[in-house]
């Protein structure tokens, strides 16, 4: 029997983490509401014909936001590219049991079978909150179960009611509505009045014990939400973060970086001088070699990210930065989507359909490529390392981590400038409108060890799988561009000038000649289109290539680091920096701001703006820093 | 022709084909067909 099941809930109340429960999926989960903002769909690991669909969350079937939308119109099966459901699992959050009410008795008001998991039971029982699921399956007329989707088997007996549905299937009549918008009406015409009074009743019957917050939780609040305090602390995270990207990882990356060389040099001693080691060496290991050792950071990275994400730091984040994000002409709404830019511009552009404003939503899209993504990391560590002295200063601070963390702030900085900009554009044609940043603050818990290692690996994988396959194809590609066609044989200039990249590069170096670029800097930065941090795979296969044409036994033997040093001044370097806190978004965020805004016209806008940015930064960089190095 | 030389040209053949269909496959993706299998690396 085929069937197909939706799940339902409020935001943050664990509707991922069961999806990935029931399913043995790896969709992203984090402590903070507004991390799906589309339907998601997977078989149930117990019986492939059964689908499971993770809608995004939304706290009444009343709604306007894009994300909720999607929730809304697949439970009424108005949506051509997906079939009306044959049941609701619906999540309700045991530790706020009365937000949830209000949506289960929304849900029930379809008439679609509809099962209700009690989930976070865990922490509602730790809090000395009890409920009573067998009453409050009497008063709802459904089954109800108690899970723990983020444990191991924290979900066993939601598998057993699933079972009994999907037993029950081929009885039961199939729920199509007819007449959708008398539904909905019926829906919205709704007393409120009555319906909380109906959750109340059924409140005071189920719930047998009231808990409530431990006491810690509001004293952490009280400092972690200060105006002055909670920014002190949020400015100590971010700083302590960059500075471990640097110590801890400079061990592993060392080693990464001696295994590199010492693979290049034993198949340079099997193979020898041929065309299949320079593709090798110079291609596949320079290139993919250049960019695998820069995972630890990555790693690091990513697992401060995690704990904060899921300890429940990062929304209170949020709320502190309304303010400052209200005075930009956004509202806090805008905060999710432009922290999920820290990781990656193509989600965070997913997320803005969370901003019911459509301008805010256009203006937040611009702004997300200006924040640091993790593939920059490479290319910000590569010139770090190249020109930046590792030394400490102000006490102990490492100089190159200080540095990273101006990068970072600069891409902040920059993004707030442009917004306030575009606000002044908005005023001026009289559309701005700000909304206020509502909110629900998720408790703190003390970070899942599995979940976070679980989440890490996947994102390293996710990056060493890129590095493997478009990397590696990329690097392979260019080798051939700079080695093909082979010199003439009364050839005066180096081999390399000969090549295709060579010619393509001659040809666009005047391009980027005021900015300090030169021709192999322009033919590494046209693969870096695909993926930023091909950048660094691309200059380590063209310096390779460049240093084995040139006769330089050296700079072929050497890793990118101290050619980039010996060969780029500081201008250039630092010019290079400024390129790449603006320089145009990757091929897959142009991609995914072109289907999100329905405009290629806005996409054409926004990569024109953007290459604008990165060529005015890069030439004052240039200029000003050739100024003072003299 | 060289065996090595034929394993090169196979290589850069098989990266070139990777490559295209990958940009293909980016920019002929229907709105809404994402289901977060995460091959994507987002």
């Amino acid at each position: 029997m085929v069937c197909s099941l939706a799940l339902v809930g409020a935001p943050n109340c664990g509707k991922t983490a069961t999806f990935n429960a029931l399913t043995g999926a790896k969709a992203k989960v984090a402590n903070y509401s507004g991390v799906t903002v589309d339907k998601k769909f997977a078989h149930w690991l117990q019986n492939d014909n059964v689908t499971i669909i993770d809608l995004p969350g939304t706290y009444s079937l009343r709604t306007n936001s894009p994300d909720e939308v999607v929730t809304r119109d697949v439970l009424l099966g108005t949506r051509s590219d997906e079939k009306p459901v044959d049941g609701i699992i619906a999540i309700a959050d045991a530790t706020n049991l009365r937000l949830s009410l209000r949506m289960l008795l929304e849900l029930k008001m379809l008439g679609i079978p509809m099962m209700v998991a009690l989930n976070l039971s865990d922490v509602a029982e730790s809090r000395g909150l009890i409920i009573d699921e067998q009453a409050l399956s009497k008063a709802l007329d459904v089954p109800v179960v108690k899970t723990v989707a983020i444990k191991k088997d924290g979900s066993k007996g939601l598998h057993k009611l699933l079972s009994e549905f999907v037993a029950q299937q081929p009885k039961q009549e199939k729920v199509r509505f007819n007449n959708q918008t008398a539904l909905m009406q019926q829906i919205e015409s709704a007393d409120a009045q009555a319906l909380y009074q109906q959750v109340d009743e059924i409140l005071s019957l189920v719930v047998k014990e009231q808990g409530g917050l431990p006491v810690w939780h509001e004293k952490l609040d009280r400092v972690l939400l200060h105006p002055i305090w909670g920014m002190f602390i949020l400015l100590t995270i971010l700083f302590t973060m960059f500075q471990a990207v640097y110590a801890w990882a400079a061990p592993i990356m060392d080693g990464l970086e001696g295994m590199v060389t010492v693979l290049g040099e034993w198949l340079t001693a099997q193979l020898g001088e041929s065309l299949l080691q320079s593709l090798l060496v110079d291609g596949v290991l320079a290139g993919v070699g250049g960019v695998i050792v820069f995972v630890p950071q990555i790693a690091i990275l990513f697992l401060f990210i995690l704990v904060l994400e899921d300890s429940g730091y990062l929304p209170r984040a949020a709320f502190l930065l309304d303010n400052l994000l209200a005075k930009t002409g956004l509202s806090g709404r805008a905060f999710i989507p432009l922290l999920s830019s820290f990781a990656c511009a193509v989600p965070a552009v997913l997320a803005t359909r969370t901003i019911p404003n459509p301008r805010e939503r256009l203006i937040t899209m611009a702004l997300t490529p200006m924040l640091t993504c993790s593939a920059r990391l490479p290319i910000y560590a590569l010139i770090i390392a190249a020109v930046i002295p590792n030394t400490k200063v102000f006490g102990g601070l490492s100089l190159q981590g200080l540095t990273l963390f101006g990068l970072y702030l600069a891409g902040i900085v920059s993004a707030i400038i442009v917004a306030l900009v575009l606000k002044w554009i908005g005023q001026i044609k009289g559309s701005t409108t700000v909304a206020t940043l509502m909110m629900e603050l998720p408790t703190y818990r003390l970070p899942n060890v599995r979940h976070i290692l679980v989440s890490l690996w996947d994102k390293v994988k996710a990056f060493l799988v890129r590095a493997g396959t478009v990397i590696f194809a990329l690097s392979v590609l260019l080798w051939a561009m700079v080695t093909f066609p082979s010199p003439p044989e009364n050839a005066t200039e180096p081999a390399i000038d000969y090549s295709i990249a060579g010619k393509l590069g001659h040809f666009i170096e005047p391009v980027f000649a005021p900015i300090g670029f030169d021709w192999q800097t322009c033919i590494a930065m046209i693969p870096g289109m695909a993926a930023r941090e091909v950048v660094v795979a691309a200059l380590g296969t063209v310096y390779a290539v460049s240093g084995a044409t040139d006769g330089d036994e050296e700079a072929i033997h050497q890793s990118l680091i101290p050619i980039i040093h010996d060969s780029w001044g500081l201008p250039t370097a630092f010019a290079f920096l400024a390129w790449y806190i603006y320089a145009p978004m990757c091929l897959a965020t142009i991609a995914t701001i072109k289907r999100e805004s329905y405009s290629t016209k806005y996409s054409v806008m926004m990569v024109v703006f953007l290459f604008a940015l990165a060529y005015v930064a890069a030439f004052i960089t240039y200029r000003v820093t050739a100024w003072f190095v003299g | 022709m060289d065996i090595q030389n034929i394993i090169v040209i196979l290589i850069v053949l098989l990266a070139l084909l990777y490559v295209v269909f990958r940009g293909l496959k980016k920019f002929t993706t229907k709105k809404g067909t994402c289901n977060g299998c995460d091959k994507c690396g987002h």
